[in-house]
């Protein structure tokens, strides 16, 4: 028994040897996310914003979500894509998504992604017929990032705010 | 705006494109908010990242009412009015209630008080999906059971929910609650005896509050002034920690109705050494010593005649009559005698004595009179009045009687004209 496993471990060694470097390397991205709130203290006499994590949170409040990727690989991943659906029971604060890559939102769930001017609904106006609404912030149920490449060990964030009905 | 998103709605629907869903008002207390990120690269490798927060319970004034009631005052304490504090829950989320009453104002009485202070826990919640005429739907409590008929937000079988939708205010009992997994909600039910108008079926985002009462008992203490109504306001303080305050005060306040008593008083007098026709309603006693028998004489309300040397004999006769539900308390039934026209009372009655007395039961006896405090009788000839008599069941030397209600007592004395 402890002879066919010496051979064995001979025959995988080989094996291991003939393959080219170039297929052990590859991507290997990582994501966290974080969320946090605003809160104002006095230091030194001063009222100053200060960002703790959010445990709980107020209908109201905002909650900053922060989104950390790594690439822990040894090759850049490409056509990374961080899709977020905005939390049940929050909306989407405009203009708060990071310009990180390629920024497009959804209203129909995530089936569709589109730049908020192109992100349209239709809805039948007073003569009955089909006009064209662009959907508001609130209308939003997805945000989306398309970054081309993430170099290996390249590493970056995103973050939105929402707020919390 | 939500009215306007309801309008759209359908329409957005027919045109098969989907919009956004009803925005909240409000979002439960203890509910998750989960944000589940993903990422995507090398068009097919992923990695997940998820976060969770809890939605903190939001203080609200919660609304308060409370009853008024009335009898008729029987005696100190007596008879007790219930009175009902209602609190409604308007917050976000389950809390605990402290219910504490006092005696805002009172009339007419002394040591009014109101009892039966509790401690409530009243459940609530922000609805979350679309109900039906006879069911809600909410979110499911971060730490909840997720069982049939599980608490949901302090809200369980049996209690009374309350919410308004189009200015209509429902307030159906609980009977059942469900857990939706598929969306980590439950669906909180009631009967169909209690169905709302299909009209006012609940969306997204409604406050539902749970609706309690507290029983206070408030007692009217002791009267004042018999035959004058007395009113207490009563109020409860509703407080819960961090929450503010709310109270509701009885309006209009409790009342105990009081019938004045009925006292005949009548003094009347004769001459017994000249019988004479007085003037005024002739009027029989015959359980007076020295009247009985047939020659039993009448006294008259008005007055008799009499000359120097005549003997006069009064009687005084007081009874507790009519509706009125209370006994005559501290009795005593005092005179002038003008002692420049008469002598002092004389010691005519048996025992030598000068006062003739028939208490409440008809039982007759003569009584001494002497200084104040000294008998049931007393005579000071310089006081005014100067004849005091202490009548009624228990009166004695120092103590003033009681007559109930429907009984009597007469007293009576002989004076000579100087």
């Amino acid at each position: 028994m402890k002879r066919t496993s010496n051979l064995l471990a001979g025959t995988v060694g080989l094996l291991l040897a003939a393959m080219p470097l170039s297929a052990w390397a590859q991507p290997k991205v990582a994501i966290t996310i974080k969320a946090e709130k605003e809160v104002s203290v006095t230091a030194k006499g001063k009222q100053v914003k200060k960002r703790i994590a959010a445990k709980g949170v107020q209908p109201g409040e905002e909650i900053i979500y922060t989104l950390n990727y790594v690439n822990s690989g040894t090759e850049a991943a490409k056509d990374v894509v961080i899709s977020d659906p905005i939390p049940a029971g929050t909306s989407y604060i405009p203009g708060s998504a990071s310009e990180t890559g390629d920024l497009s939102f959804s209203i129909d769930k995530g089936k569709t992604f589109k730049k908020p001017t192109l992100l349209t609904y239709e809805v039948k106006g007073s003569t009955g017929k089909l006009e064209k609404k662009v959907a508001s912030p609130e209308d939003y149920t997805d945000v989306r990032w398309t970054i081309p490449q993430v170099p290996a060990g390249g590493k970056g964030s995103v973050n939105f705010k929402v707020k919390v009905k | 705006m939500r009215a306007v998103k309801s309008l759209l709605a359908p329409v957005l629907a027919a045109t098969a494109v989907l919009c956004a869903h009803a925005a909240f008002a409000s979002t439960a207390a203890n509910t998750a908010i989960v944000n589940k990120a993903v990422l995507s690269y090398n068009g097919g490798l992923t990695a997940e990242s998820s976060v969770t927060v809890k939605v903190d319970l939001v203080p609200s004034l919660p609304n308060v009412t409370i009853t008024s009631g009335s009898g008729a005052y029987q005696g100190p304490d007596t008879p007790a009015i219930s009175n009902t504090v209602t609190v409604t829950s308007s917050a976000n989320g389950p809390a605990d209630y402290t219910v504490t009453p006092s005696v805002a104002a009172a009339s007419n009485t002394t040591g009014a008080t109101v009892t039966g202070g509790a401690n409530i826990k009243l459940g609530a919640t922000i609805t979350a999906g679309t109900g039906t005429t006879t069911s809600i739907v909410v979110p499911a409590p971060i730490g909840g059971a997720i069982t049939a008929d599980a608490e949901v937000n302090g809200i369980a079988v049996n209690d009374i929910i309350v919410f308004t939708v189009n200015n209509h205010t429902y307030t159906p009992k609980v009977t059942s609650t469900q857990y939706n997994s598929a969306n980590n909600t439950f669906t909180i039910n009631w009967a169909n005896t209690q169905a709302i108008a299909s009209t006012d079926v609940l969306g997204a985002g409604v406050q539902v509050g749970e609706r309690q009462e507290v029983t206070l008992t408030a007692k009217p203490g002791t009267i004042a002034t018999l035959g004058l109504d007395i009113t207490t306001t009563v109020k409860a303080e509703v407080t819960a920690t961090n929450f503010p305050t709310n109270s509701a005060t009885t309006a209009p306040a409790n009342k105990w109705t009081s019938t004045p008593p009925t006292i005949t008083f009548q003094k009347y007098s004769r001459n017994v050494t000249s019988p004479v026709t007085g003037s005024g309603t002739p009027h029989y006693n015959s359980s007076i010593e020295g009247n009985t028998g047939a020659g039993s004489l009448p006294y008259f309300t008005g007055g008799v005649t009499g000359k120097p040397d005549d003997v006069i004999e009064y009687v005084i006769e007081v009874s507790n009559s009519g509706s009125s539900t209370f006994d005559l308390t501290t009795c005593a039934v005092s005179d002038h005698i003008p002692t420049a026209y008469v002598t002092d009372p004389l010691p005519a009655y048996t025992g030598s004595r000068s006062i003739f007395y028939i208490d409440t039961n008809a039982a007759a006896s003569t009584i001494a009179a002497g200084a104040i405090g000294a008998n049931q009788a007393s005579y000071v000839a310089g006081n005014s009045p100067n004849l005091i008599v202490n009548v009624g069941d228990g009166a004695n030397a120092t103590t003033a009687g009681t007559i109930p209600i429907g009984k009597g007592v007469a007293v009576a004395y002989r004076v000579k004209i100087k």
